[in-house]
């Protein structure tokens, strides 16, 4: 019998973690309270977006569905950045809400080694050895099962709160989990609180769209999946209005009544997806904020405001946004809320998102602090994946800083403390130059081939764009006669504003090949020398990363530790000494004196 | 070597000789059970001066009677406890001392030992050891007031504040990168171009003393140039002031070149005296003659000293050098000091000539290598200067990256590699190779 993990939740995390655990070999068990909200996107109808569109390529390029989800249901696709270096180039895609889901629902009903159960996880059960046997549920079922993932995403005692109104809800119109955070806690786990927030949803039909700028996507744009490459982009423009001193003289007047600002909220919010409300209190100089209408569906009735996440009372929504000349006569079909629910502190995790102290039991998605699709997304896959692995008696899988942007957003959640909801940033990234959107295919899917999670056509794509790549770089190795001097033609592209473009008439040839390998194999030209720079950071580095602190190390041995690192590492109990130099808190000094007192214990190993 | 241990180490930290006290240091978690045994005390106070009996291991014989001062860690010079015993001078207590600490199981300190572990402890910078250790070795006034302003953080603060500057600019250029047009208000290139001109300023401010400070490090090479029996030895022992070469009348005495350190005018310098220059034969004498052409090459200053037309044997010798002293050699009975050509006329056995060679070496010195410049922005290291001409260079490749209006997300990758290589000059990155080198160079007791 293959062996069961069961996934607490269907959110973005859940079915990336089912799809890998399905295809892994194991039997994957979804549990959700809501058989038709899987995969369900209950914020933005887009997937992607600045550092987000590099985790959408790295899910693909591991075999996750999220890249080509989205592509079935694009609306519009956009590159955002383009103004600025590639490396911060960020595909983003409106897409259709529907289809997203239904196709990701589809793929998981019809999938052989995955069950989809409804119901409401309160609680679990740990035999003598605290690995996890089997886990309860709110109608006194008992399902057994090897290990257990948890996704409940902003469920765990969500709290609702519209202005000065709050009311118990997992998300607006769905029951919220209780139970497991408290049964959680009794295995020893901390949660503490933190909020996010979502706009309101305006009728179309009660919108001026002549009032309104249009914003279309690219013409011609590249799909998320290396396996879309016989889909044709849809191209539907969404719209921008701009608020006004009106707007926020309606929003400054109230703020008293956002439930935000009034101190009602007891949890974090983040910082850089701030609420209107946030937003011109904290930049109150800028007279006027961008507001994207974008639909949520092909032809949707409802439409989504991005840029104007809010808590406050309804009537000042409708108020504030009125005052907007296109929306003079707006309708919410909802309001906007702000929801408060629980998460677990990562550092609990291991890298693998494995709890430290529950064998077996794993945590992924906003129950681990982050914010967006994107980020569950990546989790999901990267739980589903190790607990599937830990069962088939397999090493894990752990993608470290310099491979790729999951391996930075995991390690930083291990080691940071995180208190506000964490979303992911190029800047968060110390080899950004090398883990560009682009070179994700050839930077992970060798190793997801090796782990069995891609499909044939995925592998053939892979070949071939990986063959093209290779092939490009060889042909601009030749040497041609440019400005009445010989050079080799990838040194000309390594000028600033050179392009490919520019060699077609020297190099004909090249117009053979996919618009996807010339942007990447120009791309690694032009940023060759820099990233070799930055390989000799990652080396230099090296060492710290693979010193394995062992489990039980006993900090105490050390005297002349100070106090603080000392009770930091204590709580975190990193796994390696290059977690342990990223805690907070932990002075450089210290981390010298373990290193010291691994060598002498000997007890250091060089493994990985 | 392995400073890598968590023993009790202890070591004598005054000069081996005789003197009026000496001290004996040790460190170590935990040190109040020693300090009892060894003084049969029972109320210790931290920092107090204690008047007491030092007792042998078999607690049988009294050592010495003296003052010993504890420090309880972490207010101590190594961030470990630390016991000072200020023992009668001499080498024989001391010594005893030691040897009873030792049968305690107390280890004996390595060079450099007791600032390792304070550096460890986040006691002192890595500024501050190389400024610990070049105290150590300093032989000037001069430089031991760089060495003093190192001690007082001053290249410490100024680091931070360009790495700070760094920061600044990185907030607001990642700040750009992580939003898209429509969330942000974007700064202009100008302020950023502008900093990072201060930043360049500041670094150049500090390498153009690199060659004081490499000398000063290094000393300053003097050579001694000539022919066979030209006198090269007679003078070298002048200068030194004693006879460590052999002088004879036979061609060819001096094989190999030897060296002395001498301080002139508070400069280090590494007088040399080399293998005479002439067309030799046998092996062993046209290895000398490289070995001579080697030395003239790395010279800063060179004598030539010929009896009869110096200036001849020096063009003959084809080396670039900018410093030359002519000398003539064995003018026992000149007139002058100084010939119209400019050379000095010297006779070493009559101590004549001698002073004007000093002044002409002292002028050569003041001028090449003045430290009044040196009073804001030193340098004392090697490892310093190199890590600060690798920030130049990184300095100037964002600035030429800034006027071709490269993409802000390689810009930023060398501002973090900029930030890194300033850390590591603070030694806030763990690099335990460097981490000996310099401590290594410490002596016992420190």
């Amino acid at each position: 019998m293959k062996k069961r993990i069961v996934i607490a939740g269907g959110g973005h995390a859940g079915v990336e973690a089912a799809l890998a655990i399905a295809k892994l070999n194991c039997h994957a068990i979804i549990i959700t309270m809501d058989k038709s909200a899987i995969a369900r996107m209950s914020c933005n109808p887009a997937i992607g977006g600045l550092a987000k569109g590099h985790l959408v390529k790295e899910i693909d390029a591991l075999g996750g569905i999220m890249g080509y989800a989205a592509d079935l249901s694009t609306l519009q696709h956009k590159v955002l950045n383009k103004s600025k270096g590639r490396a911060v180039w960020a595909p983003r895609a409106q897409v259709d809400k529907i289809k997203y889901s239904q196709f990701v629902l589809n793929k998981i009903n019809n999938h052989a080694n995955i069950d989809v159960v409804e119901g409401e996880v309160i609680n679990f059960k740990l035999n003598k050895t605290r690995n996890v046997k089997s886990v309860l549920l709110r109608d006194n079922t008992e399902i057994q099962c090897e290990a257990l993932i948890i996704t409940a995403g902003t469920f765990l005692n969500g709290l609702i709160h519209i202005g000065n109104k709050s009311f118990s809800a997992g998300r607006m119109g769905e029951k919220p989990a209780q139970g497991l955070t408290q049964s959680l806690e009794n295995y020893g786990l901390q949660s503490s609180r933190l909020k996010t927030g979502t706009p309101p949803r305006l009728l179309a039909s009660s919108i001026d769209w002549k009032l309104t700028e249009l914003a279309p996507g690219d013409q011609n744009a590249t799909p998320f999946s290396l396996i879309s490459d016989d889909i044709i982009l849809q191209n539907e423009p969404c719209h921008i209005v701009n608020t006004n001193e009106k707007v926020h003289q309606a929003l400054n007047d109230n703020l008293n009544k956002s439930a935000m600002f009034s101190g009602k909220i007891k949890g974090v919010g983040p910082r850089y997806c701030p609420s209107i409300e946030d937003k011109i209190v904290r930049f109150s100089s800028r007279p006027s904020h961008q507001l994207f209408l974008e639909p949520e569906w092909y032809n949707s009735k409802q439409i989504y405001v991005n840029g104007f996440s809010t808590s406050m009372p309804e009537d000042i929504q409708i108020q504030a946004l009125r005052s907007i000349d296109a929306l003079k006569k707006v309708e919410l079909i909802r309001p906007g809320y702000a929801i408060e629910y629980d998460y677990i502190p990562s550092s609990q995790l291991k890298a693998t998102l494995e709890c430290k102290y529950i064998k077996n039991i794993y945590l992924a998605g906003q129950i681990n602090g982050t914010s967006g699709y994107e980020e569950a997304a990546a989790q999901g896959l990267i739980a589903g994946i190790n607990a599937a692995l830990k069962q088939n008696n397999q090493p894990p899988f752990i993608l470290k800083r310099n491979e790729a942007y999951i391996g930075v957003l995991i390690d930083d959640l291990i080691t940071k403390t995180i208190n506000e909801p964490y979303r992911m940033f190029t800047s968060r990234a110390e080899y950004r130059l090398s883990l560009r959107a682009d070179t994700a295919y050839l930077r992970l899917s060798k190793k997801a081939h090796e782990l069995n999670l891609l499909n044939d056509k995925f592998i053939n794509n892979f070949s071939s764009f990986k063959n093209e790549v290779e092939s490009i770089k060889k042909l601009l190795d030749q040497k041609i006669i440019i400005n009445n001097a010989k050079q080799a033609a990838c040194n000309l592209l390594r000028q600033n504003n050179a392009s490919m473009n520019d060699l077609l008439i020297n190099i004909p040839a090249l117009s053979s090949f996919s618009k996807n390998a010339l942007f990447t194999a120009e791309t690694d030209i032009k940023y060759s020398g820099y990233v070799q720079i930055e390989q000799k950071r990652v080396n230099k580095i090296k060492r710290m990363e693979n010193q394995i602190i062992p489990e039980d190390f006993d900090y105490n041995t050390i005297a002349s530790l100070s106090n603080e690192s000392k009770q930091k590492l204590r709580q975190v109990r990193p796994e390696t000494i290059g977690q342990a130099s990223r805690i907070d808190g932990v002075r450089t000094s210290d981390i010298s004196l373990l290193c010291i007192m691994l060598k002498q214990n000997n007890v250091s190993r060089e493994t990985l | 070597m392995d400073y890598n241990r968590t023993n009790i180490i202890a070591a004598l930290a005054t000069t081996p000789g005789i003197s009026a006290i000496s001290v004996v240091r040790i460190s170590g978690d935990n040190l109040i059970d020693l300090y009892k045994q060894i003084t049969r005390q029972t109320d210790i106070k931290d920092r107090y001066a204690n008047y007491c009996t030092i007792w042998s291991q078999d607690q049988k014989n009294i050592l010495d009677k003296c003052i010993v001062i504890y420090y309880a860690g972490p207010n101590s010079y190594t961030g470990q406890d630390v016991i000072e015993i200020n023992c009668h001078g001499g080498d024989i207590v001391a010594q005893s001392i030691l040897g009873m600490l030792y049968s305690h199981g107390v280890e004996p300190a390595l060079p450099g030992e007791f600032s390792y572990r304070a550096f460890l402890n986040d006691k002192i910078d890595l500024i501050e050891a190389e400024a610990i250790s070049s105290l150590i070795h300093s032989s000037s006034n001069y430089s031991n007031e760089i060495i003093m302003d190192h001690l007082n953080k001053s290249l410490t603060k100024q680091i931070l504040k360009i790495n700070n500057q760094i920061i600044d600019i990185l907030t607001i250029i990642e700040h750009e990168l992580d939003f898209s047009e429509n969330e942000i208000d974007y700064t202009t290139n100008e302020t950023i171009i502008e900093i990072i001109e201060k930043i360049a300023t500041t670094l150049r401010d500090y390498l153009q003393n690199k060659k004081i400070v490499k000398a000063i490090n290094n000393g300053i090479n003097v050579v001694i140039i000539g022919i066979p029996n030209a006198g090269k030895s007679s003078l070298f022992n002048h200068l030194v002031g004693k006879n460590r070469t052999i002088v004879s009348e036979e061609k060819g005495t001096t094989r190999d070149a030897i060296e002395a350190r001498i301080i002139m005018n508070q400069y280090p310098i590494n007088l040399i005296d080399t293998a005479g220059y002439f067309k030799a034969n046998d092996q062993i004498n046209i290895d000398s003659i490289k070995q001579t052409m080697d030395h003239a090459k790395n010279a800063e200053i060179i004598i030539i000293l010929d009896e009869k037309d110096p200036i001849n044997v020096f063009n003959k010798l084809n080396v670039k050098c900018k410093n030359v002293i002519y000398c003539k050699s064995k003018q026992d009975n000149a007139k002058t000091q100084l010939n119209i050509d400019n050379s000095i006329n010297i006779s070493s056995k009559e101590n004549y000539g001698i002073n004007e060679l000093k002044n002409q070496l002292s002028t050569i010195l003041l001028t090449n290598y003045e430290y009044n410049s040196l009073k804001q922005t030193a340098l004392i290291s090697n490892r310093q200067i190199i890590i600060f001409e690798q920030a130049l260079e990184i300095v100037i490749e964002i600035q030429k990256m800034l006027e071709q209006n490269i993409g802000m997300d390689i810009v930023a990758s060398y501002m973090h590699q900029l930030i890194e290589l300033l850390d590591e000059c603070l030694g806030k990155v763990s690099n335990e190779q460097v981490l000996y080198s310099i401590f290594n160079n410490f002596c016992v007791g420190k």
